[in-house]
């Protein structure tokens, strides 16, 4: 990857003179550096999947924990829900469901409690979606309770009320290798932190716990104000995870700005390192000169 | 197209040359440019209307006049066949033509004439002593643009005169993402090797 990557500035150098050199940022610490936190655990969650990445100073590469998990899945459970509410025509639209996704799916604060208050009063917990610009209305009636789920399928599907859609075909996010790192599927997120913490140092463990920041559009859940009591966001969620393993006094935090921090990070980076800190294969950070 | 107002520094340096001095006059510009540590002399007709060939040979005179081991002419491309180029040759002039799309290219090298040792003129001395007073001026009006202006600390790690670590803040007007943050003094710590 990284080899590619350098490969084509090296094309562009060729043709236009313009790269004096190129180096490669991990995304994780290009969002450390933005946000001034030299010790973190930065939770990376995108559209495909999510990283875990310890970070004190130098991103612990060793640490990482990879999961093959991220908006799609929860995507994919959105669409076999409108599926079962008699919206089978709708659910292979990929657009519709990432839409109907964002407007009605809910992270639990705890799935059981909200699923049985949902089932219980439906009406209040009512998953209603007017697509904007058209005509198209979805309302989840007495599955409206289906809206936890999903939030709660991002941080944890390992939850048993997810079995009856595995069972019915809906692909269980599986455990793959892309070169030297194994992505595991059904890893729930405090477990993957606390993995990738348990590999640092013991005594830097304290300090990567201090602070875990969530970066990614994948972290992006709000809370309506009615449903404060029973729903939260991706920051409390995953404080909760950390708490069920025994985890307390963690802070963590969304990534402010999430379009913009990789920008800011990388800005950062290039305008401290130094010009003579040349690019190493081991240390796999510095200037790789072209020309 | 005329030579005038062209952008002749990015071309050259594809040639690997570096640009030293534009001296833009009436009929053609001087350029001169550094090859391999020799210093070139690059004469460039404004006028690009060659039907009377009379730039074409004050170009061409002036070049062979110079005083630099070094001197090409240079040309518009479509204008490069009405040059007779074994008589630049046999002259050691060398011949470049430029087109506003392809930019400069080296059609005949020059050969490094030998410096013809005869003693300055008074004009010639006297533009000597002007030339060199211009450049003092100059370097003291940047000198004292450079006293007013804020330390740019990318400035100093470009040109790799400052030791490493020893970074000026960035400036008060810099972004909020750039301002107290503890990575800039430890990303720049990182040493090749460390």
């Amino acid at each position: 990857m990284y080899e590619h990557l350098f490969e084509i500035y090296r094309r562009i150098d060729a043709e236009t003179r313009s790269v004096k050199a190129v180096t490669v940022i991990p995304q994780p610490l290009a969002v450390a550096i933005a946000h001034k936190i030299p010790t973190c655990i930065v939770l990376e969650s995108g559209h495909g999947n999510t990283q875990v990445c310890p970070i004190s100073k130098y991103p612990i590469r060793n640490a990482i924990v990879a999961i093959n998990r991220g908006g799609s899945d929860a995507n994919t459970l959105t669409a076999e829900i409108l599926k079962d509410a008699g919206y089978g025509d709708l659910a292979g639209e990929e657009a519709i469901v990432r839409k109907v996704k964002e407007g009605i799916g809910l992270v639990p604060l705890n799935l059981e409690r909200a699923v049985r208050a949902a089932k219980g009063e439906p009406q209040k917990y009512v998953a209603r979606f007017k697509m904007p610009g058209t005509r198209i209305t979805i309302d989840l009636g007495e599955e409206s309770w289906t809206r936890f789920l999903i939030g709660e399928y991002v941080f944890n599907p390992n939850h048993e009320l997810y079995r009856s859609y595995f069972r019915r075909g809906m692909q269980r996010p599986s455990e793959v290798r892309i070169g030297d790192t194994r992505f595991q599927g059904m890893l729930d997120f405090g477990d993957a932190i606390v993995h990738a913490v348990e590999r640092c140092p013991v005594e830097l463990q304290p300090h990567l716990y201090r602070t875990v920041l969530l970066s990614g559009g994948n972290f992006a859940w709000t809370v309506p104000a009615e449903f404060r009591t029973i729903s939260v966001d991706a920051a409390t969620k995953v404080r909760i995870l950390l708490h069920d393993k025994g985890i307390e006094d963690v802070n963590v935090t969304l990534a402010k700005s999430p379009q913009y921090s990789v920008w800011r990070g990388c800005i950062v980076y290039g305008y401290a390192i130094p010009a003579d800190y040349e690019w190493s294969w081991e240390g796999m950070e510095g200037w790789a000169y072209l020309h | 197209m005329s030579a005038r107002g062209y952008d002749w520094s990015n071309h050259l340096k594809g040639l690997g040359f570096r640009l030293l001095e534009i001296r833009r006059e009436d009929r053609f510009q001087r350029i001169v440019a550094e090859r391999d540590g020799e210093a070139s002399l690059i004469i460039a007709p404004n006028s690009t209307d060659f039907d009377e060939k009379a730039s074409l040979l004050d170009a061409v005179a002036s070049a062979s006049d110079s005083q630099f081991s070094r001197v090409a002419l240079m040309v518009p491309k479509q204008v490069a066949a009405l040059v007779e180029t074994s008589i630049l040759e046999s002259h050691g002039i060398g011949l470049m033509t430029w087109d506003p799309r392809r930019g400069v290219c080296e059609v005949l090298g020059p050969r490094t004439r030998e410096r013809r040792n005869r003693p300055l003129g008074e004009a010639a001395m006297q533009e000597l002593v002007d030339r060199i007073s211009r450049l003092e001026a100059t370097v003291m009006q940047l000198l004292i643009e450079r006293s007013k202006r804020p330390a740019d600390p990318r400035t100093s790690l470009v040109m790799g005169n400052v030791p490493m670590g020893e970074f000026d803040a960035p400036a008060s007007d810099a972004p909020d993402f750039l301002k107290d943050n503890p990575w800039i003094s430890i990303l720049s710590d990182r040493r090749t090797g460390s």
